[in-house]
């Protein structure tokens, strides 16, 4: 556990088990982070590279950063949040949590404790009362100094629209800016209902900061322009 | 096992050799530009230069260094080829595992097993059609199977052919040496010649950009890569199997460029990929040598049994 984890011993207890979902604070803690960067660094980005070689757009806009920020981009495929990781890089990598389907990633203990290491995701319930604890979490996880990403469309199979507003609640709330992501070809690597990926290489953008200011909507509507602007420039990238 | 390369008494030429071209290519690039450097350094003429300053050195150390060095990289270079192929052709993602699969298998087979080298082919027949068979999914399966064998004879197939002859021949690495760079220079020099002369189409239904003028660079681009290279042409190559050769290479780097013009209308796809920057996929990138590779090798067979 982090030393401002620490620091909250009245929190220790909710924070283990919230809503019925276990938080995996252990993932967070200096010696899981240190086998993460190990297994990222020395295996996953590697092997990312080999099957889909990644080019990024953009990485520049990520020196605008100097606090966490919610990182928002469509959803492809279950490929999105490793090539997304290897994308941002190691220095912004150390402190991001990934907001995995609870339903999905974490349907057994294995399951959610591998996610939970090596990609650093965290739980996230997408419907019911439980996804307000959810984005509580995460709010409580920003204000210690944790990046989120989230595909905020909550699916995959989807394009730079129809996001949902738990984003917005997040960013406003923690008044941590916006990063618009958009991931390219990823479809084709490994669309939903597909398990084995088929080799391929893929585009990443990254676009500018968008400020928080205080209304949910607005920001769900910035943000889904911001991926598309994004959408655009890597279009036209690799069209040329 | 992997070696030395310095071990080599043929490295070092081949090596400065190749960093030289690509010096001397970005320099005659830069001149020809007249830009500024800010613009240029955004253009895909950039990103192409900074590429083969990564392809150049990795694939001499690569094939110098051989064994599972250059395995890791025809690996790389079948794996997502035919992903690309398969991409393209609209071939099913389980015909397109059994063609990285088998990719992967003849490579293997060209270096570890050479006597079976000559059933891969009608083994990746057999297991393409059990595909259908097994499964029960016969509708389109002609289409997909079909396709998925193009993709084997036109990408797979020659992959193995580069492990094959590199391994077997004492020459192997000369001919692997000398056809890349010269396939290279070929369809570098295609493309300025292309644009300096145009002159008339060569085939404008198949593909429309190609000219004569082309033409002439891929022969000039081809003879300039054998002669830059000659430190590594095998003393008991004769004078004619090396005017051959250029001729083969050349001719092979037209027909590919035609070829994957016509496979790419015929699928009616535009299918981009990223995985080479400046490029776009690897497919497009070593389709003359995989053409030129297989074919340049028999011809060198046939002018020495005539010379004999």
């Amino acid at each position: 556990m982090s030393e401002r984890e620490q620091s909250q011993p009245a929190r220790a207890g909710s924070s283990r088990k919230r809503a019925g979902v276990p938080t995996y604070s252990w993932a967070r803690t200096p010696p899981a982070r240190l086998v993460r960067s190990g297994i990222q660094y020395g295996a996953l980005v590697p092997l990312l590279k080999f099957i889909s070689p990644f080019t990024v757009i953009g990485k520049r806009n990520l020196s605008k950063l100097n606090g966490p920020a919610v990182f928002v981009a469509n959803h492809q495929s279950h490929f999105d949040a490793p090539i997304s990781l290897a994308a941002l890089g190691g220095r912004v990598r150390r402190r991001l949590v990934v907001a995995a389907a609870a339903d999905y990633f974490y349907s057994s203990a294995v399951k959610g404790a591998a996610a939970s290491l090596t990609l650093g995701t965290v739980p996230f319930v997408r419907s019911g009362g439980s996804s307000r604890d959810s984005l509580q979490f995460l709010k409580e996880l920003v204000g210690k100094g944790w990046s989120v990403l989230i595909f905020p469309s909550g699916t995959r199979g989807t394009g730079p629209s129809g996001f949902k507003k738990g984003f917005a609640y997040l960013a406003v709330d923690a008044q941590v800016p916006v990063v618009p992501m958009y991931l390219n070809g990823l479809d084709q690597v490994m669309p939903k209902g597909s398990f084995i990926p088929l080799p391929g290489g893929v585009v990443v953008g990254i676009g500018e900061p968008i400020p928080p200011g205080d209304d949910y909507n607005a920001l769900v509507a910035k943000a889904e322009a911001g991926v598309a602007e994004v959408r655009a420039v890597v279009k036209g990238w690799e069209g040329a | 096992m992997p070696r030395n390369p310095f071990a080599n008494p043929l490295f070092l030429p081949v090596f400065l050799r190749v960093m030289l071209l690509i010096v001397v290519g970005l320099a005659a690039v830069l001149l020809s530009q007249r830009r500024s450097l800010e613009v240029w350094r955004r253009s895909t003429l950039f990103l192409r230069v900074r590429t083969w300053f990564v392809i150049g050195p990795l694939f001499v150390l690569a094939a110098f260094i051989g064994g599972f060095v250059a395995f890791l990289l025809a690996t790389f270079v079948v794996v997502q080829a035919c992903s690309e192929f398969a991409r393209i052709a609209g071939i099913e993602r389980r015909y397109a595992y059994l063609l990285i699969l088998w990719g992967e298998l003849g490579l293997l087979v060209a270096a570890l097993a050479r006597d079976f080298f000559g059933f891969l082919p009608f083994g990746f027949f057999i297991a393409l059609t059990l595909l259908p068979i097994l499964s029960g999914r016969i509708t389109d399966a002609h289409r997909q199977v079909a396709d998925t064998l193009v993709g084997y004879v036109f990408v797979a197939l020659p992959m193995a052919y580069i492990v094959l002859v590199k391994s077997a021949e004492p020459w192997g690495l000369n001919f692997l040496v000398i056809v890349t760079v010269s396939v290279a220079l070929s369809d570098i020099a295609a493309y300025a010649a292309g644009s300096a002369l145009r002159g008339r189409k060569l085939m404008p239904r198949v593909d429309p950009t190609k000219t004569w003028g082309g033409v002439l660079g891929n022969l000039i681009g081809a003879a300039v890569g054998v002669g830059w290279l000659w430190v590594a042409v095998p003393p008991e190559w004769s004078p004619a199997a090396v005017v051959v050769l250029v001729l083969v290479i050349a001719a092979a780097s037209v027909w590919a460029d035609l070829t994957g013009s016509f496979i790419q209308r015929a699928f009616r796809t535009e299918v981009r990929s990223t995985v080479i920057l400046g490029y776009g996929g690897v497919l497009n990138r070593v389709d003359s040598l995989l053409m030129a590779f297989p074919l340049a090798y028999f011809a060198l067979l046939l002018v020495h049994k005539l010379v004999e």
